[in-house]
């Protein structure tokens, strides 16, 4: 019995659901991060060099911001676990947030270095999805009165992301 | 408005990168300028004036209704 488990072990601890889990979500998370990596040379190799400065230092700190923001929120929830004091817990709480600054300081930068023409698409993108979000939220706002479950406010900024993109796509095609 | 960047651009045999670099702007500016889907602020026209040399009402061309 004991050596059937021995030989077993490592089978049975591949198949635990948790690790495939695991494995599954670095190896996605790697692959899109290659895929990431060539689409940005790619694009890189028929840019003009402002452009192409403009996009590295963009993506050098946001991918900081990221990383850090993981760490950060790994690390959060570890000592929110630990800690009970609730003046210290709020404040662990919002840790996650401090690269998350960092990662706006870059796209404000991101926003000033970009030429005329990028800063009148991203006008376009960026109006469309605060008016949007603001469409979105307050038609829920009013919903929530007549008995709709009330939205999260964490789902707000994922809201406006979601609908940048899309009115950047739109806001491209316009000059293209 | 129309202009002549296209043609400009040939003549000296830069792809809208090098003319990009030239400007400090981006390529999709380049591309949006000669599709004539938008019209440059007036430094970037000027700019474009003197790299090539010539003035800007030699580059760049009014529509109609732009003048009406």
């Amino acid at each position: 019995m004991a050596f059937g488990i021995s030989i077993f072990t490592p089978i049975v601890l591949l198949l635990d659901a948790f690790i495939i889990g695991i494995i599954v979500g670095v190896l996605a998370g790697i692959g899109f991060f290659i895929y990431m990596m060539w689409e940005i040379r790619r694009q890189e190799r028929e840019e003009s060099t402002k452009t192409m400065q403009n996009q590295r230092a963009y993506h050098r700190q946001f991918a900081i911001a990221m990383g850090s923001y993981v760490a950060i929120l790994m690390f959060t929830v570890y000592l929110l676990d630990h800690i009970e004091a609730q003046p210290i817990r709020m404040i662990v709480a919002i840790l996650p947030m401090l690269p998350v600054l960092y990662g706006l300081w870059g796209y404000m930068e991101w926003i000033r270095n970009l030429d005329e023409l990028q800063q009148k698409i991203q006008l376009e993108a960026i109006a469309f999805s605060m008016g949007l979000t603001g469409v979105i939220t307050f038609t829920w706002g009013f919903l929530s009165g007549v008995g709709v479950p009330p939205l999260h406010a964490i789902w707000v900024f994922p809201m406006m992301i979601v609908l940048w993109g899309i009115g950047q796509f739109v806001a491209q095609r316009r000059y293209a | 408005m129309k202009n002549r960047l296209k043609v400009l651009r040939a003549e000296r045999d830069w792809s809208q990168s090098d003319l990009a670099d030239h400007l400090n702007v981006s390529r999709q500016t380049i591309s949006a300028l000669e599709k004539g889907k938008y019209d440059p602020s007036l430094p970037l026209a000027f700019k474009i004036a003197y790299l090539f040399e010539q003035t800007i009402e030699e580059i760049f061309f009014p529509d109609e209704d732009d003048l009406a």
